[in-house]
């Protein structure tokens, strides 16, 4: 058990590093220059490029420039954004996060509540019209791209009846849409989960024994089903945080939100380097941990899984 | 045909087939299909509505929106398609040589897959596609490598779970070359699970292709995809909204039909899959 979270941390510490490495290498295999970009139409003598480029260390080797690079990430120093005119990388994205942590953390919470009792009921009541119902309903919210339900929902809430903002953070209305156009892909997948992880273990011998044994139905499913099937919904939801990311990028793009999603698009157009490697490299790091989190809580939740 | 018979039963999945047929059936007749030439630019009715002669209206340069959805749709198969089977063989190439193998190779394989894994997948697929282009042979590789993981993963384990059986053992002794006896099982064994993760992976990648086009970082203009028509009507969300609306439609129609084909799949193959 030790030693399968030792091994299990090692590789993460070996991902973290190759992780790094990717990202330097491609934005750096990336065509234009940022300088280029940086100074756009204005007429610049070629020495003047090169001192730009001196202070932004560009002139140097690429191997020492991932060296140093990496050397102040690790201090959490990721330099200085180019296209913000030196405000540094750390102060840039920390300033974003509130936001997007804000948006998914409602948007995660409204799928849970949703999904779960939604996907319980559904397999207790298997083959009633609320079964049918809600599957039909998530096989349906399955098929829609996040972007796509964004738009629609910002054309006919705030654009056709103007009940909500269309764009930025200005109240609490502001996270309606982005909220349900975020939730919509989570909710539908756990909740197909939890029903069917929910219909495998009714149909488990200790469930036959409970029944036998006069346990009242809402006890069976109370203490017996709903607790062995809570094990793989609560690896999934972890596993499903990876998508966060993904998802919160195009949603922020759709509601124009001032976020971390939006920064990363942005910084990619602009090539602001330093950026786009500070969010990937923390996105890929979270991902990471959280990974090996639900990993090694899986062994402490179920005593059944072992690793060797 | 047992498996064949399961699919046939499971009405969604033949909802599904039907529907992905008549995408297949678009995107091959193209040419037939499409009332109007989706190049022609018409600066006179930029941004119609629909109408009989237009059915989805006119885009945001007064092109036929209908036709352009029609030509989009062989894009859009294309990608998904080939980007699956891009990730298909690189994935099974990387878990055969890591499962066969073992130690060192195995070890930089399996790190090489956690790297990839660790990305959130579109944000992996935007960063190939802004240091390579959005040329559509580097997309196919933006968005198959990333993909590529699962693979190598299932069959990885295959290869490893088959070289402990007794079969395998059995034809050692006799003098058969366990390479040949492994690959042999291990695409046996390895179809079912296999078929339908690529089936699930077509309406992913698809969906990959329409954020990258919403994004402005796939299939360039003019050539229409469902993902670059509907990043293009973004910008006109408030004058036009039926230019993001409708390939918006063919896009959770296809993933719809592909998602069920998938789920039919899965059930037909049931007794096949172990996981």
């Amino acid at each position: 058990m030790r030693s399968y979270i030792i091994k299990r941390l090692f590789q993460s510490l070996i991902v973290v590093w190759l992780v790094s490495i990717v990202i330097f290498t491609t934005m750096h295999l990336t065509p234009g220059d940022p300088v280029t970009i940086l100074l756009g139409q204005r007429d610049v003598s070629a020495e003047q490029m090169d001192k730009i480029r001196a202070k932004w260390g560009l002139d140097q080797p690429i191997v020492k420039q991932y060296l140093v690079w990496a050397g102040n990430a690790f201090q959490g120093d990721f330099g200085k954004s180019i296209a913000y005119n030196g405000v540094s990388v750390i102060d840039l994205v920390l300033h974003r996060v509130p936001n997007t942590a804000l948006l998914n953390l409602y948007a995660f919470v409204l799928a849970i509540i949703i999904a779960i009792p939604a996907g319980i009921f559904s397999a207790v009541r298997q083959y009633s019209f609320f079964d049918y119902a809600t599957s039909g309903f998530a096989i349906f919210a399955m098929s829609l791209p996040n972007f796509w339900l964004g738009l629609m929902l910002l054309i006919v809430f705030s654009v056709w009846l103007g009940w909500l903002p269309t764009f930025g953070i200005q109240s609490w209305k502001s996270y309606i849409l982005p909220c349900i156009s975020l939730a919509a892909m989570n909710a539908a997948i756990l909740t197909r989960f939890t029903r069917s992880k929910m219909l495998e273990e009714q149909k488990q011998d200790y469930v036959k024994t409970a029944r036998s044994k006069g346990v009242m139905e809402k006890n069976v499913i109370r203490k017996h089903v709903i607790r062995n099937a809570a094990i793989p919904i609560v690896t999934l939801i972890g596993y499903r945080f990876a998508y966060i990311l993904s998802g919160t990028v195009v949603i922020e793009m759709v509601f124009a939100w001032p976020g971390v999603g939006r920064l990363l698009v942005e910084s990619i157009f602009r090539r602001d380097y330093l950026v786009v490697q500070a969010i990937t490299l923390v996105a890929a790091i979270i991902i990471v941990v959280v990974n090996l989190i639900t990993d090694i809580s899986y062994t402490f939740i179920d005593p059944r899984v072992h690793y060797d | 045909m047992s498996v064949w018979r399961r699919f046939v039963r499971h009405k969604l999945a033949l909802v599904g087939a039907l529907i992905l047929l008549l995408i297949i059936f678009v995107a091959v007749f193209q040419n037939q299909l499409a009332p109007h030439d989706p190049y022609e630019v018409n600066p006179a009715f930029i941004g119609e509505g629909p109408s009989w002669a237009h059915p989805f209206g006119r885009d945001q340069i007064g092109r036929d929106l209908l036709s352009r959805v029609i030509y989009g749709t062989r894009v859009d198969l294309k990608v998904g398609f080939l980007a699956t089977g891009i990730s298909l063989v690189f994935g099974s190439l990387l878990g055969t040589i890591g499962g066969y193998y073992g130690r060192i190779p195995d070890m930089l394989i399996m790190r090489f897959i956690d790297t990839l894994m660790a990305f959130p997948m579109l944000l992996l697929t935007m960063l190939i596609v802004a240091t390579l282009g959005s040329n559509i042979n580097y997309l196919l590789i933006a968005i198959g490598l990333p993909l590529s993981a699962r693979y190598a993963r299932v069959i990885r384990s295959e290869v490893l779970s088959i070289r402990e059986k007794d079969y395998v053992t059995a034809a050692r002794a006799l003098g058969g070359r366990d390479s040949g006896i492994i690959f042999k099982y291990v695409l046996i064994n390895a179809f079912p699970p296999i078929i339908v993760l690529a089936t699930f992976n077509v309406a992913e990648a698809i969906l990959l292709e329409a954020s990258l086009g919403f994004l402005g970082l796939g299939i360039q203009p003019p050539d229409p995809s469902w993902g670059s028509i509907l990043g293009a009507g973004r910008a006109y969300l408030r004058s036009y909204p039926h230019i993001a609306a409708f390939p918006g439609i063919a896009i959770s129609l296809c993933i719809f039909g592909l998602n069920f084909v998938g789920e039919g799949l899965r059930d037909a193959l049931d007794p096949w899959l172990k996981t």
